[in-house]
């Protein structure tokens, strides 16, 4: 049930969006980019050793903790600089989606769901330089495989975070990882845990490793929750024990 | 938490979406020299890159309008 101040929110929010704004630029946007930088570094890449291919998990746990960080530390946190992240998320997306209303409504909504394709550029950027360093130091194809792993990661997050705001989650609460990190992220919707609790966006690991997770249970355990509570931890702020069930089309 | 709730009237264009046009159309305008020469011979011809310029440039606008 959305609130009446939720939904105010998202009116004024729509209201202010730009007329020659199209989520569904923006999404393509996104992944033509991700994709072309996949593809491309994926060429470059030739009789790969075990080793060189080692980097591929290396890469992801990583990914999965920057995410963590960047969501804990500066999404989250009014970092000077950096403030326009801050007031975008933690100001914007928290009070269009909430626990109790956690979906979009139509393709314009994704302004609010997905990050500006820039974001994309800088991940990248980011990652070509990791990826220069460690063929100047090692390998040439390890360093591809940073950048491949990398914009790989990226689409994973924008797709994953996308999937925990659909609206009818009838297949998607039956499907690994999907309905784990559905449940996780939309119990960090919670204004009473949002500020330090479920960071991550994809898989919930560094949630597991850092003890940020709302969750009481191992790595596996965690990986494949889905939507089972019984293992929520007593967080004594949560109103009513904590997480949802999978809000359906309708409700 | 307090909310925040623009007022009605039509909204200015952020700062950074300029800045994010400027970004992405200098960075699709790269990638695309990459896959392109990557598909056909580096360095590009010119029809080629007179394409990937207006594409960018294309891009970095759409940015810029849709104030993203």
């Amino acid at each position: 049930m959305m609130s009446a101040r939720q939904a105010a929110f998202r009116a004024a929010y729509r209201a202010q969006i730009a007329p020659a704004y199209s989520g569904l630029i923006h999404v393509a946007l996104i992944y033509l980019i991700g994709g072309s930088a996949l593809w491309y570094a994926a060429q470059h890449i030739h009789a790969a050793t075990p080793a060189e291919i080692a980097v591929v998990p290396v890469v992801v746990i990583l990914a999965n903790m920057y995410e963590w960080f960047l969501h804990a530390k500066v999404m989250h946190r009014p970092v000077p600089g950096l403030m326009g992240i801050y007031n975008r998320h933690t100001l914007a997306h928290h009070q269009f989606f909430t626990q109790d209303a956690p979906y979009h409504d139509t393709t314009r909504d994704y302004r609010i769901v997905f990050f500006p394709p820039y974001a994309l550029i800088a991940f990248l950027v980011m990652a070509s330089a990791a990826g220069f360093v460690l063929a100047l130091l090692w390998s040439a194809n390890a360093g591809w495989f940073v950048v491949c792993t990398a914009a790989g990661m990226y689409m994973n997050y924008e797709f994953f975070h996308w999937c925990c705001h659909v609206h009818d989650v009838r297949i998607l609460r039956h499907v690994p990882f999907f309905n784990t990190i559905g449940s996780h992220h939309i119990a960090h919707h919670n204004t009473a845990i949002m500020m330090n609790k479920n960071m991550n966006l994809t898989y919930p690991f560094a949630d597991w490793l850092f003890g940020t997770s709302d969750l009481d249970r191992g790595l596996i355990g965690h990986l494949f929750n889905g939507y089972d509570t019984r293992f929520i931890r007593d967080l004594p702020k949560l109103p009513q024990g904590g997480r949802p069930g999978p809000v359906m089309a309708g409700e | 938490m307090a909310i925040t709730i623009r007022s009605g009237e039509r909204r200015k264009r952020n700062i950074a979406s300029l800045v994010g046009g400027v970004v992405i159309a200098v960075g699709c305008f790269v990638l695309w020299l990459l896959v392109s020469s990557q598909l056909t011979q580096w360095p590009p011809g010119p029809g080629l890159v007179a394409t990937g310029a207006v594409v960018a440039l294309a891009i970095g606008c759409w940015i810029r309008l849709a104030d993203l």
